[in-house]
This record gives C-alpha cells, sequence and structure tokens, in this order.
C-alpha cells in the first residue's frame, strides 16, 4: 500500500512536469508554424533587424560591465561584513524582482524630470530617448540580480580559505585576489551571462525611458512590440526566435559553466 | 617566543578572559579542553582573525596586538585546514612565497621539509585526491613554508585514524625541533596533549583553570574541573574527621570508609571532594597481606569492559553490612591479559595515598 501511494505521488508529479515541457514547447511550435523560409532570412538579415541585434548586444554588454563593476564589491561586502544598513541593501536588491519593469522605467524617467535630473540631462548626458537610456534601463533592472547571484557564490566560499591566506602573508586585497575570485569565478562568470540574457530581453523599463524610435532605440523587445502593432507577424517572429535562440543557448551555456563548478 | 597577556575577546554571548600564557622558541603549548569552551576563538585571535577587548599579543617581544594578520608573522592551520581547493599541493605549499615577505623560506627549506614530509610524490595532486593524513601534512609544510616561527595549530589531527595520527605526532614533534617552532595547540585529545606538548593550558568556559608543564598538569591538577578534562577519575564526597600530624582521616560516606590521605591545609568537619584516577586504583590479588596497605576497601565487580588495551571494571561498593551504595569504576592495565575477573567477585581494592588528590567543597557548608 506504501509503495503503492509512492508510485502515485511518482506517477503525478513526473506528469506536472512533463504537462511543463509540453505548454512551452506547444508555444515554441506555434510560433515556427508562422515562420516561411524565404521572408524569414530576408527579415533577419535586413538592416533594421541587425541594428536591433547590434543595439541590443551592445547595450547589454555595457550595461553587464558597468553592473559588473559595482556588483562585484557589493556583493562581497554583502557576503562577508556586518554593517549598519546591510539588511535593508538585502532588501532593496529584490527591487527590480517585485517592481514591474514598466514602473521601474517610470520611476527613472520621473527622476530626470526633478531638478537633480534635469541637471544630469543638460550638464553630463541625455538618457532619456537615447542609447544612453537604454543602457540606464538594463542597467538599473538587472544590478540587484547581479549583485544577487555573485553574493550566493561568495556565501558558498567559507571565508577561513582567506583567513588562512592572510596569514601567510597576503593582505585583504591579495586573499581576495588569489583565493575568493578565482574560486568565484564560475558563480561570477554565470552570473554576467544571465544578467547579460536578461539585459538583452529587458521591455518594459527600456520603452519608458528610451521610447520607441526605429533605428535609434529600437531594441529587440521594442522591435518585436513595434513590429506587432503594424501587425507585421513575419517581422515579429523573426525577431521572436532570434531572442528565443539567445535565451536558450545562454542556459545552455550557464548549464556548462555550473555543470563544472568546483566545490569550494 | 610568542606570548599573550591577559587577553579578552568576545564571540556574541561568549567570553575568554585574562588568557595569559608563552610559547618559547622550540616549545609545543597545548590548549586543553572541551568543546565550546573558547580554544578557537583564542586562536582566531592570536592570528589576528577577531578584535581583542582587552590585553596584548607579543611575537617576539614585538607587539602585535594592533597589527594586521599578515604582519604578525603568524601561520594558523585551523581545524578544516583550509586547503585551497583550486590550486594543486605544490602551489598550496607555495602560496606564501608570493608575497615577499622578511620571515620566507627559502625553496631550498620547503623542499627539505617536503621531503621530511613526504610529499615528493603528490606535488602535483589535486587537493581533492588526497587522504586525510596527506591533506594534514600538506597544511603543516603550508604553514611551515610561510617562514613563520609561529604556527596555531586548531585540532589538526582530530579526523584521521588513531595510527596516522601517531605518525603525525611524530612528524610535527621533529619538525618543531628541527627548525625550532613555537606551536600552540588546541586538542582535547589527552594522549596528543601528553604526546606533544612541553607545557599545558586546561581551558574551561573561556578562563584558563591551569598551566603548568605537562606532568604538572596531568598529575597534580589544581581543582576538580581540571580532573575532569585531564582524565577519567571517580569523585566521592567526604567530610574531615581528624587531623593526625601532616594526615587527615576522611570519611567518605558512598565508599563506607574512612581513608587516610597525607594532606596539611584541611581541618576537622572540612567538606571535601576526593578525585582518583580510574587506572591508579588497585586491585589487590587475593591472598595478598593486607596488613601493610592502607584505604583498602572491598567491592564487588558489577560489569566488566573489555578494550584493547585495559579492562574497565564497575565496581559496586559494599559495606560491612554488604550495602551497596556507589559504583566504583577501576581500569587495570594487564598487558599480559593474566588477571582473570568475573562478574559478582569480590574484591579489595586500594587507593594509593600519592593518586588520591582532595580539594575542598566551597559549595558546601
Amino acid at each position: 500500500m506504501k509503495n503503492g501511494s509512492k508510485l502515485g505521488l511518482r506517477k503525478v508529479s513526473i506528469s506536472f512536469a512533463v504537462f511543463t515541457l509540453i505548454f512551452y514547447l506547444v508555444l515554441i511550435f506555434s510560433l515556427l508554424s508562422f515562420i516561411s523560409g524565404d521572408r524569414f532570412f530576408d527579415i533577419l538579415f535586413s538592416e533594421r533587424t541587425m541594428f536591433s541585434i547590434k543595439l541590443s548586444i551592445t547595450a547589454a554588454f555595457v550595461a553587464v560591465m558597468l553592473s559588473f563593476i559595482i556588483a562585484l564589491p557589493a556583493a562581497y561586502a554583502l557576503s562577508r561584513y556586518e554593517f549598519a544598513g546591510k539588511k535593508f541593501i538585502d532588501l532593496i536588491l529584490e527591487l527590480p524582482m517585485i517592481v514591474s519593469p514598466a514602473a521601474l522605467g517610470a520611476i527613472i524617467l520621473f527622476f530626470f524630470y526633478n531638478n537633480m535630473g534635469t541637471w544630469i540631462q543638460e550638464n553630463i548626458q541625455q538618457f532619456v530617448f537615447t542609447f544612453y537610456g537604454i543602457i540606464l534601463a538594463q542597467f538599473t533592472t538587472i544590478l540587484g540580480i547581479t549583485i544577487r547571484m555573485i553574493k550566493n557564490g561568495f556565501d558558498e566560499i567559507s571565508p577561513r580559505y582567506e583567513n588562512t591566506a592572510r596569514t601567510m602573508g597576503a593582505n585583504s586585497f591579495q586573499a581576495f585576489r588569489s583565493i575568493s575570485l578565482p574560486l568565484c569565478s564560475k558563480s561570477i562568470f554565470a552570473a554576467l551571462i544571465l544578467s547579460w540574457a536578461k539585459a538583452v530581453g529587458e521591455f518594459g523599463a527600456t520603452i519608458t525611458i528610451a521610447g520607441t524610435m526605429a533605428m535609434r532605440t529600437e531594441t529587440l523587445p521594442v522591435a518585436i512590440y513595434m513590429r506587432l502593432s503594424v501587425a507585421d507577424i513575419d517581422g515579429a517572429v523573426v525577431l521572436i526566435t532570434i531572442l528565443l535562440g539567445i535565451g536558450l543557448l545562454v542556459l545552455f551555456f550557464v548549464r556548462q559553466v555550473i555543470g563544472g563548478k568546483s566545490s569550494a | 617566543m610568542l606570548r599573550i597577556n591577559n587577553l579578552c575577546m568576545s564571540a556574541g554571548n561568549f567570553s575568554v578572559n585574562n588568557i595569559s600564557l608563552s610559547v618559547p622558541d622550540g616549545c609545543c603549548h597545548v590548549l586543553l579542553g572541551g568543546t565550546g569552551n573558547g580554544k578557537t576563538l583564542i586562536l582566531e585571535t592570536i592570528a589576528g582573525l577577531r578584535p581583542i577587548t582587552n590585553g596584548e599579543i607579543l611575537n617576539d617581544e614585538h607587539n602585535i596586538t594592533s597589527e594586521a594578520p599578515e604582519n604578525r608573522f603568524i601561520s594558523y592551520v585551523p581545524q578544516d585546514l583550509a586547503l585551497f581547493p583550486h590550486l594543486n599541493v605544490e602551489k598550496n605549499i607555495f602560496y606564501s612565497q608570493r608575497f615577499k615577505k622578511n620571515q620566507s623560506r627559502t625553496s631550498k627549506e620547503i623542499g627539505e621539509i617536503i621531503e621530511f614530509m613526504q610529499l615528493e610524490s603528490i606535488l602535483h595532486r589535486s587537493i581533492h585526491n588526497l587522504s586525510g593524513g596527506e591533506q594534514q601534512r600538506v597544511a603543516l609544510v603550508r604553514a611551515f613554508a610561510s617562514g613563520n616561527k609561529v604556527l596555531l595549530l586548531d585540532e589538526p589531527f582530530s579526523a584521521l585514524h588513531f595510527t596516522m595520527k601517531r605518525t603525525l605526532w611524530g612528524l610535527l614533534s621533529d619538525m618543531q625541533k628541527k627548525y625550532d617552532l613555537s606551536i600552540l595547540l588546541v586538542t582535547h585529545d589527552l594522549e596528543e596533549a601528553f604526546f606533544l606538548a612541553d607545557d599545558i593550558s586546561v581551558l574551561h568556559q573561556g578562563i584558563i583553570l591551569q598551566t603548568g608543564t605537562k606532568e604538572d598538569v596531568f598529575y597534580h591538577p589544581n581543582s576538580i574541573e581540571v580532573t575532569k578534562i585531564t582524565g577519567h577519575y571517580n569523585y566521592f564526597s567526604g567530610k574531615v574527621l581528624d587531623v593526625i600530624d601532616n594526615h587527615r582521616l576522611i570519611n567518605f560516606v558512598k565508599l563506607g570508609n574512612n581513608l587516610r590521605i597525607k594532606n596539611n591545609r584541611l581541618a576537622p568537619c572540612d567538606q571535601v571532594i576526593m578525585a582518583i584516577r580510574t587506572s591508579s586504583i588497585e586491585i589487590i590479588p587475593s591472598g595478598s597481606d593486607l596488613s601493610n596497605l592502607s584505604n583498602t576497601i572491598v567491592c564487588e565487580i558489577k560489569s566488566i569492559y573489555e578494550t584493547s588495551h585495559y579492562q574497565q571494571l564497575v565496581l559496586t561498593i559494599s559495606q560491612q553490612m554488604d550495602k551497596f551504595q556507589d559504583y566504583l569504576v577501576v581500569d587495570v592495565y594487564d598487558k599480559r591479559n593474566t588477571r582473570k575477573f568475573e562478574v559478582s567477585q569480590k574484591v579489595t581494592v586500594s587507593f594509593p595515598e600519592d593518586a588520591i588528590f582532595i580539594y575542598k567543597d566551597d559549595n558546601c557548608r
């Protein structure tokens, strides 16, 4: 009887897992059914599509690099030290996950209409409706997640390694560089790739700050929205396929990296 | 030489108070105590990994209390060894050579110690592919390679098989003498402490109860707490009945007998606790002449437990009226196993005067 109930649970739970797979496969195949061979490559290699791909990849790369510069030390501090406000910072990292990207974009937009924001726009850099606005939108969306993922990597590494290194003559920076950084490198790499993929797919904040200007602020998700709004189904399908391909490639790559993670 | 003066520190609700000890060049000082008594906390503080609240730490008479760990010239081997998992054995050992410090060992010296510890054949192996004993040896050599003459070792052999422990004790001891190292070692293993120590400090609840040579601490424990940490003892409460020259006649109700014990501090009516090692009590062979023996009682064997090198007898203590009152544990080391004991057998036991430790029981009025 006991075995029977275990078997029952096994079957039920596996069928739900299989349902999840089927659900997404049906959606993907229904997308593929819209692809027509000749038009697909015409649209794919068109100047406008190539611009969107380049713009998305470049903006996401810059956003990820900027977030990395801040995330690495911030994640280390959150993982290793106790300090005033730590819990609040830890909480705020979840902000991009709980606030809608459109709302996040709107918050940034409102910022640029207050005195400080206006001064920045006029004297340092124009962000609204520009390439820099796209970077800022993506940066805002991924920073918290990047910090969280890198922090998790540092959390897995015992501080004893660095402590021992310090008793052998390494100062705190040398111990970090020679011990924690290499031990955490795979987690950092995985965090950056996933953040990059999230930045490439970012839509809500980007459209709110940078708008929908063809060949100017037309990232891949914005381009999909623009094509759908004029009922260009073929164009939208090509762009969605590209995004899907990037996402799956990234996931595969990250799994490869994480799969060979050293046991620190 | 490492010297600690009145060191105080705390971690959460636990604090360590007024720790003072010294480890001369070429000596091994053992911090002995149970788990949760602050041994690791002390080592981490000396290594500079925790802040202190009071006191000072001197290495070769230089005050290093406020120095960063890398400027203290003290190597620390934590209990889990902390071998760097992304570096192979050789890179672990030579890690300290990346940082040019005055006291770094030369490659020749490190090569010698690698040979001495028999690590030549595994230098290019990953840390993950080492046995427990190999990992311990790599950790010790790595600590040595840093050139620091003071080593802090936190239960470095606790996870090892007994025979491997014995081998490594010997290697560590030889290494210490050869290179004149000062070692502060933390352990709760009595045999390890006795094997390696020159001096021992007994730690209990963040306070050092006794410091001295290993002979002092093991054979002249200064308190009941020290006896509990340094061996297996029987304990009996008693009351001083009479003073006879420099001896005291003490009644132990649970032994059902009075014992005559050498002591010149106790006064009549003082309440005392007697401690005697389980291995110090003698079982008198039947038929022996008891007239020359003092402090003997008759017991009955309740149970017998055998280990590889001694027999443990649990005895019930009988008075003249055969009222069984309490248990007495006796360890009989009889390598040839010539003495046979049986359950329910009556035996006479003797309490050698020099093996009895008497402490005034301040909890009694």
